[in-house]
């Protein structure tokens, strides 16, 4: 069994790995390139950095001592980490624990005499050690990174003692999931369900930064909390001792919980079981008109995926617009930036900041909706359901073209959602954003999100089972060019390979028109690329 | 007339003598084709080249004079596909998948799936999640048979139903065909296809390796024989008997294989006294396996066993 649960995970070991090594490496180079190697450039740098970190205390921790190189890979590096590493344990629990029920080798193991605690510790005890070698490994190449790059090195310690809370953390996550998926009945719910909860307390840790209420919250409920404790790269900071054995504590503690509950629940079963609606026997086909008609059918059917992606981002983006007066005035402070927000509103530095902020993370989010979609479309081919499609007079240009139909239908509804809710979380603080560019702001969402799409269409239709890991190792490489690129002062057209920088800043900058030539040539030829691709394969291959 | 399925040289190498090779079948519209093989023989591989899944290797096939894979959209408006399993729905209900797959293919009688779905005892109202594996495989059925196709492509169809429920798909099977559709069934189980096919075909290792109409097949099955006699054995007149092969001598007892007539055999005991004779006919799996474990010629293996009493 262990040598089975092994294997479940090694496409995860193999591709967080990959992504440690090349962000560690790239942030490591990004720092030497950057910084300069003199003490006053280096201060200088810092003090840059500290003011500009402060936007991104949403996704990292605030920045402390960030002139050395030391201080900003804690920051940088090891404060980012915990999103990549905290995504796959959510979906790698969500795996473990329902994944495996939904393909029946929970059944098969059961049946072979495998004990439920059995089973639950093996799965727990394997993805801890496929994350002590990702997290080792990624270390390690940092380590290198640092020395290659900057030519100096990282304290040994301190990286190892990062490292350790960093695998706290990434296991904390990984047990706190496998609880979560005892209430939820298959993998998607696990992951969603999961992905919830991971969130909610990731953002109140995250929004505990910047508003001391929030800290007595994140105290009780953030395993971040715990994890930001720990900054012993950062000059002056140390390793928490404590809160990294209480959230191996609290690992051991969650585990426990879901082999309780699993052994109170059926398998196949959530913990909690809602009486479905019932439902009149019949023998006859849905009226549902929906069905039957092409695009509308898919769209239907993910109706409610669609809704909890709005209602979720569409909460995200009520609560920026609405404290967006006071997170302007965390950036009283530096008065270029207001200047420069106030320039680029057009007078108007609220809409700019939500624009700046909102637009940004937006941006990601609809990145990772388009790479969940490409998941789909995988698994379709991947699990038969694209057989039995193509089993109907349907051809194989016709799948590819209702899949991007029906992607366009759930963005804009994801999308116009989210749009009046930043609309009414900006008129709640008095801040009017325009409509006319909200709208043209919105309405570009739909290239960029489709030019993700269209990637991974491409690589849908090539090869199915690679799809979702290289697309997510892309977009994470294009967010990647977007941010450092301009650290690094990379040439324009470098910049232009991520799609995120096509998408401009339309909210108050106007469209970029070269931009959205671009994301419409990449949409369009994706598409065209797929559908012909798609001709030349041979299904459930 | 335009043979339902034809295919030429029809191969699909995976490599490492995987695959499907140099293929050349022929099914009449309106016959009812076995296709045996066990797991891994090539049938699947089959199905999805005649459903223009996968490409071929090489050779061509077509179903109703219509290239398989060029032509595939025009041969799925005449064409009924039931898996050996069902992928995910998740959360739709029975009655939703079949609108869903009823509104790409168009034309579906719904009185026919309410007929299909009666007859199987199937509650379309129930979430895809909550159907057992015998429902998931009754729907199957139901998607399959639900616009009359003119042919029908079976992949191993009546796993996980009972025995009623099989005997149903069966009776379905036959009024299918009696209705002038043709059938493409494969299967590892014999009994399945000496109930509804015409014709049968074996494959082996990605090769077919016999098609025959059933009754053909019946002939060519030998029969094992255990005579005992009252005095001695008449040895000699029986191993020079034509057809009598695997002459083992025990006593006053004998065990034998016979191929064609008795008759050479009867004349060869004329002169003993025989106090039981018992001749036990093979089933289709033992002539199956036959085919399956070498070239078609009988092995000592295969005739091992002792004839049953009648």
């Amino acid at each position: 069994m262990f040598a089975l649960s092994w294997r479940l995970q090694r496409a995860g070991l193999i591709g967080m790995t990959g992504f440690g090594l090349f962000y560690g490496l790239v942030q490591a180079a990004a720092y030497s390139s950057v910084a300069g190697s003199t003490t006053a450039s280096r201060l200088a740098f810092g003090q840059q950095m500290e003011t500009a970190g402060r936007q991104f205390s949403l996704f990292l921790p605030l920045p402390h001592g960030v002139e050395t190189i030391a201080g900003y890979i804690q920051w940088r590096v090891y404060g980012a980490l915990p999103l990549l590493f905290g995504f796959w344990a959510l979906m790698s629990a969500a795996g473990a624990s329902r994944g495996d029920e939904e393909r029946g080798l929970v059944e098969e193991w059961l049946a072979a005499g495998v004990g439920r605690i059995r089973y639950i510790v093996t799965r727990f005890l394997t993805f801890a050690l496929t994350a002590i070698i990702a997290i080792a490994l990624t270390s390690a190449a940092i380590h290198l990174g640092v020395i290659g790059a900057a030519g100096s090195f990282l304290p040994l310690g301190p990286v190892v003692e990062v490292s350790l809370a960093l695998l706290a953390l990434t296991l904390t996550v990984h047990a706190l999931t496998m609880v979560v998926a005892q209430f939820a009945v298959s993998r998607t719910a696990a992951a969603s369900l999961g992905g919830l909860v991971v969130g909610v307390i990731f953002f109140i840790n995250s929004l505990s930064r910047s508003a001391d209420g929030l800290v007595p919250i994140a105290r009780i409920v953030s395993p971040f909390y715990y994890y930001d404790l720990s900054q012993p790269l950062s000059p002056g900071g140390r390793f928490d001792v404590a809160a990294t054995l209480g959230l191996f504590i609290a690992s051991i503690v969650l585990v426990g919980l879901t082999l309780w509950l699993m052994t109170i629940r059926d398998v196949g079963s959530a913990v909690i079981q809602f009486r479905s609606r019932q439902h009149p026997a019949t023998v006859r086909p849905s009226p549902n008109a929906l069905l039957r008609i092409p695009v509308l059918a898919l769209v239907y059917e993910q109706r409610l995926g669609i809704i909890a992606w709005g209602v979720g981002c569409g909460f995200f983006a009520f609560y920026l617009a609405s404290i967006s007066r006071q997170m302007l005035g965390l950036f009283q402070g530096s008065s270029g930036f207001r200047v420069y927000l106030t320039l680029i509103g057009h007078g108007n530095p609220y809409v700019a900041l939500t624009g700046y902020i909102w637009f940004g993370i937006f941006l990601a989010l609809l990145s990772v909706f388009a790479i969940t979609q490409v998941a789909r479309w995988s698994a379709d081919d991947n699990e038969g359901r694209l057989e039995m499609v193509l089993s109907t007079p349907v051809s194989r240009t016709r799948v590819v073209l209702e899949r991007a139909a029906a992607l366009v239908v759930r963005m804009a509804g994801v999308i116009a959602i989210t749009s009046l809710a930043l609309e009414l979380g900006a008129a709640s603080a008095n801040v009017t954003i325009g409509p006319g560019s909200l709208t043209v702001a919105s309405l570009l969402l739909i290239p960029f999100g489709m030019s993700f799409a269209a990637i991974g269409a491409v690589l849908a239709s090539q090869a199915p089972r690679a799809a979702v890991a290289v697309l997510a190792t892309y977009t994470f490489v294009s967010y990647l060019l977007t941010e450092l690129g301009p650290l690094l002062k990379w040439p324009d057209w470098a910049l232009k390979l991520s799609v995120f920088s096509l998408y401009g800043n339309p909210l108050t900058g106007g469209v970029d028109w070269t931009g959205l030539w671009i994301m419409s040539a990449i949409t369009i030829g994706g598409f065209v690329a797929a559908a012909f691709l798609m001709q030349h394969r041979d299904v459930g291959s | 007339m335009t043979a339902a399925i034809h295919t030429r040289g029809l191969s699909k190498d995976y490599g490492r003598s995987r695959g499907l090779f140099d293929l050349d079948l022929e099914v009449d519209e309106g016959e009812v084709l076995g296709y045996l093989g066990p797991n891994g023989a090539g049938k699947t591989t089959t199905i999805r080249l005649l459903m223009g899944l996968i490409h071929p290797t090489a050779g061509s096939a077509a179903v109703f004079g219509l290239d398989c894979f060029r032509q595939a959209v025009e041969i799925k408006r005449h064409v009924g596909y039931v898996p050996g399993e069902l992928p995910q729905f998740g959360g739709l209900r029975g009655s939703e998948i079949v609108a869903y797959l009823a509104g790409l293919r168009g034309g579906v009688d719904e009185k026919l799936v309410a007929q299909i779905c009666e007859r199987f005892s199937l509650d379309l109202g129930q979430r895809f999640r909550e159907y057992s594996r015998g429902n998931k495989q009754k729907l199957a059925i139901v998607l399959g048979f639900m616009h009359r196709p003119r042919l029908l492509i079976l992949d191993e169809p009546t796993g996980g139903l009972d025995p009623l429920n099989q005997q149903a798909f069966y009776d379905l099977c036959r009024e299918t065909r009696d209705a002038g559709a043709t059938v493409f069934l494969s299967s590892h189980i014999l009994s399945e296809v000496e109930h509804i096919s015409d014709h049968v075909g074996i494959i082996r290792d990605g090769r077919l390796v016999k098609t025959a109409k059933l009754a053909e097949l019946h002939e060519i099955r030998f029969r094992q024989v255990e005579i005992q006699f009252a005095g001695p054995v008449p040895e000699s007149a029986i191993r020079t008997a034509a057809g009598v092969d695997q002459v083992q001598v025990r006593d006053h007892t004998v065990r034998c294989v016979v191929r064609g007539t008795f008759e050479p055999l009867m004349k060869a005991l004329c002169d003993s006294e025989v106090v039981n004779f018992a001749s036990h006919e093979p089933s289709l799996e033992e002539v199956f396996l036959t085919f399956y474990r070498g070239d078609g010629q009988l092995t000592a293996s295969d005739l091992g066993s002792a004839p049953r009493s009648p």
